[in-house]
C-alpha cells in the first residue's frame, strides 16, 4: 500500500514553496510533515538521525536542499535516504505542462509554469524552477538546478551537478558536462567542459583544472 | 620617501615594451601549478612577454615551448589547459616529447624540405624550474640562476607550502583597465585594507597584531636588490571553520594568513593554510592588465565530496575582493599624466620603494 504521508526535509526556497502551498503539488496539510534545517552542512550531518525517526513503510520522502547543486555532499543525504528503504516522489507543481512522453526518475521539483517537452528525460534530485521552459529530447542528469525563466532548446543534455541561474538561456544541441555553471542570461551553445563556472558579473569563466576535469592519468596512446 | 617611479612608467607604451623585454623575458616568471600539468601529455598555454608558451608534459617531463608550429606559426595547443600530444592543428604535424617534428604528413609529396632544413624544424624550447608544485619559466636565452632572483628561505618556503596544494584548482582571468605595477604595489600595501576592503578583508585580520611579521623586517630600508624583492609573511587572521577543513592536511599554524610577493608579479596567499590563492598580474599594455587567479584547497585526506562548490565559493569571494581594488585602480590609472606630482611614500612603503628602484635597475640594462 502506498504511503499516506509525505515527509519534507531540507532548506532553501523551493522548500519553503512547497510548505507554503502543499495543495499546488497535489498534497493535503494533513499528508505533509516537514523537517527544516539551518544549513546544509547541517542536512549532510543530521538527516540520518531525521528519517531514523520514520517508517519507510509509512512516509514518502522528498528533499529539497538549496540552489548550491554543485555542493557534492548533498549526495549523502539521497544516498542515505535510499539506504534506509525510502520512496523518494517527485513533487510537480498542478500548472507544469508536461508532455506525456516526458520520462522523471525520483525526487523531482517542478516548479508553478514549467514546460517540458516531448521525449526529455530528468535524472533524480533535480529541480526545475518557476517557468522554466525544456525543449523536446532534452536530458538532465541528477542533481541539477535550473533557476526561473531557464530556457534549454531541444536535444541539449545536462550532466549532473549544473546550476543554471535565473532566465539562463541555452541554445538547441548544446551539451554542459558535469559542475558547469552558469549565471549570465546567453544564449549559450556548443560544449561546456566540466567545471566551468560563468558568473553573473564575469567577463571570462572559470575553469576547473585537474585529474577528471582537463586531464585523465590514463592517456590512451 | 619619493618614488623612484615615474608615471610615464605607468602610461608609456614605449616603457611597456621595455619591460617585457628586460623583466618579462630575462626573469623567471610564474607559469602554472605542477598540479595543472601533472600527466602524460597534459597542457597548459600561457603568454609571457608577448610570447605564446605552451609548458606540456611530454613523457612526464614539464616543458616549455614557443607555442607556434614552424611551419606556418600556428599554435599548437590553444586551449588554457588541457591534455593532448603535440600535433598541429593546421596540417598535422607530429611533434616529439622533444619538440622536435616528429612526421610530416605526406613530407616528401608535399614539401620537399631539404636535409639541414628538415633537422632545423622544432618548437623553440625555454628553461622551466619547478619550485614544489610551482611551475617557473624563463625566455632568455641565458637565464639568470632561479637563486639569484629567489633568496634560498623564499625557495625552501614555496617548496614546503605548495606541497600542500590539492590536485584540482580552478582558473580565472580578469581583464582590468591599469598598469600591472599598481595592481602588485597595491598588494604590497597593507594599510589600503581598512578603506578599500572594510567589509570584505579586514574584519578577517585580527586586531591584536598591529603589524605584519616579516622574515625581512631587521632594517626597514628599502632594498633593490633583486632577490630582496620576493619575501613573505604570515598575520593571525580568523579563519571560520568549514566541515571541510577536517577532511584535508592544511599548512602551518591555525588562524593565520600568509602572504608571498614573488617579483615581478605575483602575490601568493593562503588562508589558513587551507586555501591557496596565485594572483598575477600579466601586462597586456602600459594601461591594461589580465588579473590572472589560480586556486587550489589543501591535498584532502578523504574525497570531498563538495569541493567544486567549494573551489567556487572561495575564487567568488577572492574576486569580489580584488573588484573593490579595481575601481580605485582605474581610478587611479586614468588620472595619470606625464607631468602628474611625484609619488611620497610614508616609511612603511619601503617594500613599494625598493620594487621600484629594483624595477628600474633592470630596465636600464641593456639590450
Amino acid at each position: 500500500m502506498k504511503p499516506q504521508k509525505l515527509l519534507l526535509i531540507g532548506i532553501g526556497e523551493v522548500f519553503e514553496f512547497i510548505e507554503d502551498d502543499p495543495g499546488s503539488f497535489g498534497l493535503a496539510e494533513s499528508e505533509l510533515i516537514k523537517h527544516k534545517f539551518e544549513n546544509v552542512d547541517q542536512v549532510s550531518a543530521l538527516a540520518g538521525n531525521v528519517l531514523k525517526n520514520f517508517d519507510p513503510k509509512e512516509v514518502t520522502l522528498f528533499v529539497s536542499l538549496d540552489s548550491n547543486a554543485l555542493n557534492h555532499a548533498r549526495l549523502e543525504v539521497y544516498g542515505r535516504a535510499r539506504l534506509f528503504g525510502f520512496s523518494m516522489a517527485n513533487l510537480i507543481h498542478h500548472s507544469a505542462i508536461l508532455s506525456p512522453s516526458v520520462q522523471l526518475a525520483d525526487n523531482i521539483y517542478i516548479g508553478p509554469y514549467v514546460q517540458i517537452g516531448p521525449s526529455s528525460e530528468i535524472a533524480g534530485n533535480s529541480f526545475l524552477c518557476a517557468s522554466s521552459r525544456l525543449g523536446a529530447s532534452v536530458k538532465i542528469s541528477s542533481h541539477c538546478w535550473l533557476g526561473a525563466g531557464v530556457t534549454v532548446g531541444s536535444g541539449s543534455t545536462i550532466a549532473s551537478h549544473v546550476v543554471l541561474g535565473d532566465n539562463t538561456q541555452i541554445d538547441k544541441q548544446t551539451e554542459l558536462e558535469h559542475h558547469v555553471l552558469i549565471e549570465k542570461s546567453g544564449p549559450w551553445s556548443g560544449k561546456w567542459t566540466a567545471g566551468t563556472f560563468l558568473e553573473k558579473h564575469s567577463t571570462n569563466p572559470a575553469i576547473t583544472v585537474g585529474p577528471s576535469y582537463t586531464y585523465s592519468r590514463m592517456l590512451k596512446k | 620617501m619619493q618614488s623612484a617611479l615615474r608615471p610615464k612608467h605607468y602610461i608609456s607604451q614605449e616603457i611597456f615594451r621595455q619591460e617585457q623585454v628586460k623583466l618579462f623575458s630575462r626573469l623567471w616568471i610564474f607559469a602554472c601549478f605542477k598540479s595543472a600539468v601533472d600527466a602524460d601529455q597534459a597542457f597548459a598555454t600561457r603568454r609571457i612577454a608577448d610570447r605564446n608558451i605552451l609548458i606540456q608534459n611530454a613523457a612526464g617531463k614539464i616543458r616549455a615551448f614557443e607555442n607556434s608550429c614552424p611551419h606556418r606559426l600556428m599554435p599548437i595547443q590553444s586551449a588554457p589547459f588541457g591534455q593532448s600530444r603535440m600535433i598541429c592543428p593546421y596540417h598535422g604535424w607530429i611533434f616529439d616529447d622533444d619538440g622536435l617534428v616528429k612526421t610530416i604528413p605526406k613530407e616528401q609529396q608535399l614539401y620537399q624540405y631539404c636535409s639541414n632544413e628538415r633537422k632545423s624544424l622544432g618548437l623553440h624550447e625555454y628553461a622551466v624550474e619547478i619550485i614544489g608544485n610551482m611551475v617557473f619559466v624563463n625566455l632568455d636565452t641565458n637565464p639568470l640562476p632561479i637563486s639569484a632572483q629567489f633568496a634560498p628561505e623564499l625557495i625552501e618556503r614555496l617548496t614546503d607550502i605548495s606541497g600542500f596544494f590539492g590536485e584540482v584548482s580552478v582558473h580565472q582571468t580578469i581583464p582590468v583597465n591599469y598598469n600591472w605595477k599598481l595592481n602588485f604595489e597595491n598588494v604590497l600595501d597593507h594599510q589600503h585594507i581598512p578603506y578599500v576592503h572594510p567589509k570584505t578583508f579586514q574584519p578577517l585580520v585580527m586586531k591584536s597584531k598591529a603589524d605584519h611579521v616579516q622574515n625581512h623586517e631587521q632594517h626597514p630600508t628599502p632594498s633593490a636588490h633583486l632577490s630582496n624583492q620576493s619575501w613573505f609573511s604570515s598575520t593571525a587572521m580568523k579563519v571560520q571553520p568549514w566541515p571541510w577543513h577536517e577532511l584535508v592536511t592544511p599548512f602551518g599554524p591555525k588562524d593565520t594568513y600568509h602572504n608571498h610577493f614573488i617579483f615581478p608579479n605575483v602575490n601568493f596567499i593562503s588562508v589558513g593554510g587551507l586555501v591557496f590563492l596565485v594572483q598575477q598580474f600579466e601586462p597586456v599594455s602600459a594601461s591594461q592588465t589580465l588579473v590572472r587567479f589560480s586556486l587550489c584547497a589543501a591535498k584532502p585526506i578523504k574525497r570531498i565530496n563538495a569541493l567544486p562548490a567549494i573551489l567556487r565559493g572561495h575564487l567568488k569571494g577572492e574576486v569580489e575582493v580584488l573588484m573593490e581594488d579595481v575601481a580605485h585602480l582605474q581610478n587611479l590609472q586614468n588620472g595619470l599624466r606625464e607631468n602628474s606630482p611625484e609619488v611620497h611614500h610614508g616609511q612603511y612603503e619601503h617594500r613599494l620603494v625598493g620594487f621600484g628602484q629594483a624595477y628600474l635597475d633592470l630596465l636600464a640594462i641593456e639590450d
